[in-house]
């Protein structure tokens, strides 16, 4: 043994990777993002707060929901395509459980009028909670209005004219781009 | 159609969906309402919204409504089937970008590409709202959606206690 006491990079088990994904996805109601950061960052120290910063704007950048993304960044960079499946699984499988639980719960009231009343008003909240999020979500486009046509014309094109999103997005995402490339977002 | 082609089906759909995700699955409500309530009629606008409810009432990332959907179609090979298909594109394109971390984070394109998209997502997620007030009973709902809608603008409530409130009122005035 040398006297040196050179840093090993730490790396968490396989098991350790499971349990802190599962411990995220049974803690996260409503947006799973803070969890992340609080299990991640400051229980763990797997990652410092620049780090998980950085690679929330790199999962922001790939389609899929940003946690179930991080999971699999986190995954794959300890132990590979094994590791992005152990996070993945650990994010999504428990809450799935719970919630075909709370599903076969529903439904085995749900000829109960008092259990339909109460679905559609948490159904009128929770739509109401996606267009706040999506308000959230806009930045600063809001102020441009070339952002304000764009955002229009996609919902518009979706609701109206009953395009798919993949239309919607090569269409409507290729301007977007093209604005934003001139400084117009 | 048996229910093997509507598995099928679905997962092609999630499959082709996955790749498109950008900004969460809530831009694809719209896509999704089409397939499941509009061409299949395999639910109704009122189950549809219930679905998205219950998985905010629920623990876990904010894809699991869509195990929910499978599930209503074809049990629990549908929930597997539907979460595997949506996953498909972010995990293969995550596990890619461990390898050019630094290389995808300095691109200035990324930036670019982000703000330009931006409008858009949010636009198809006003889309997805839209048709989810196709389920609104009456006069009511849409009072409680006001409601709900300006407390969560004004305030900094979690959003568990007013989709419980909103269950509570809606037995309340028997929606």
């Amino acid at each position: 043994m040398s006297d040196t006491f050179a840093p090993v990079p730490f790396v968490p088990s396989r098991s350790a990777l499971f349990l802190a994904f599962l411990q995220i996805g049974v803690s996260a109601f409503g947006g799973a993002l803070p969890w992340g950061r609080r299990i991640l960052v400051v229980d763990r120290k797997w990652l410092d707060e620049r780090e998980f910063a950085e690679i929330v704007t790199v999962c922001q950048a790939i389609p899929g929901p940003n946690m179930v993304n991080m999971a699999v960044f986190v995954g794959a960079r300890y132990h590979g395509v094994l590791g992005a499946l152990i996070a993945f699984v650990g994010i999504v499988g428990v809450p799935l459980v719970i919630l075909l639980l709370l599903n076969s719960v529903y439904h085995a009231f749900a000829h109960l009028p008092q259990v339909q009343s109460g679905m559609h008003g948490m159904a009128a909240v929770a739509t109401a909670y996606m267009l706040y999020m999506s308000i959230k979500m806009g930045g600063p486009f809001w102020k441009r209005p070339w952002g304000l046509v764009l955002c229009a014309a996609a919902a518009g094109l979706a609701l109206f004219a009953h395009w798919h999103m993949a239309l919607v997005l090569m269409v409507c995402g290729t301007v977007g781009v093209v604005l934003s490339k001139r400084g117009d977002l | 159609m048996k229910n093997s082609d509507q598995l099928v089906d679905m997962a092609l759909l999630y499959f082709s969906l996955s790749f498109l995700c950008i900004g969460g699955t809530i831009p694809l409500v719209p896509d999704m309402h089409r397939f499941f309530v509009d061409t299949r009629g395999l639910m109704t606008t009122t189950e549809f919204a219930g679905y998205i409810a219950l998985a905010q009432v629920a623990p876990g990332p904010n894809i699991l409504y869509i195990a929910l959907f499978g599930y209503h179609v074809a049990g629990i090979a549908g929930a597997l089937t539907a979460l595997t298909a949506i996953s498909f594109a972010p995990f293969v394109m995550m596990v890619i970008t461990t390898r050019m971390f630094t290389r995808l984070q300095q691109n200035p394109w990324r930036e670019v590409v982000l703000r330009g998209l931006a409008p858009v997502t949010v636009g198809l997620m006003f889309a997805g709202c839209m048709v989810l007030t196709r389920g609104f009973a009456d006069w009511r709902a849409w009072a409680l959606a006001g409601l709900a809608f300006t407390v969560f603008m004004t305030t900094k409530l979690h959003p568990l206690w007013m989709i419980g409130a909103g269950a509570v009122i809606g037995v309340a005035f028997e929606m």
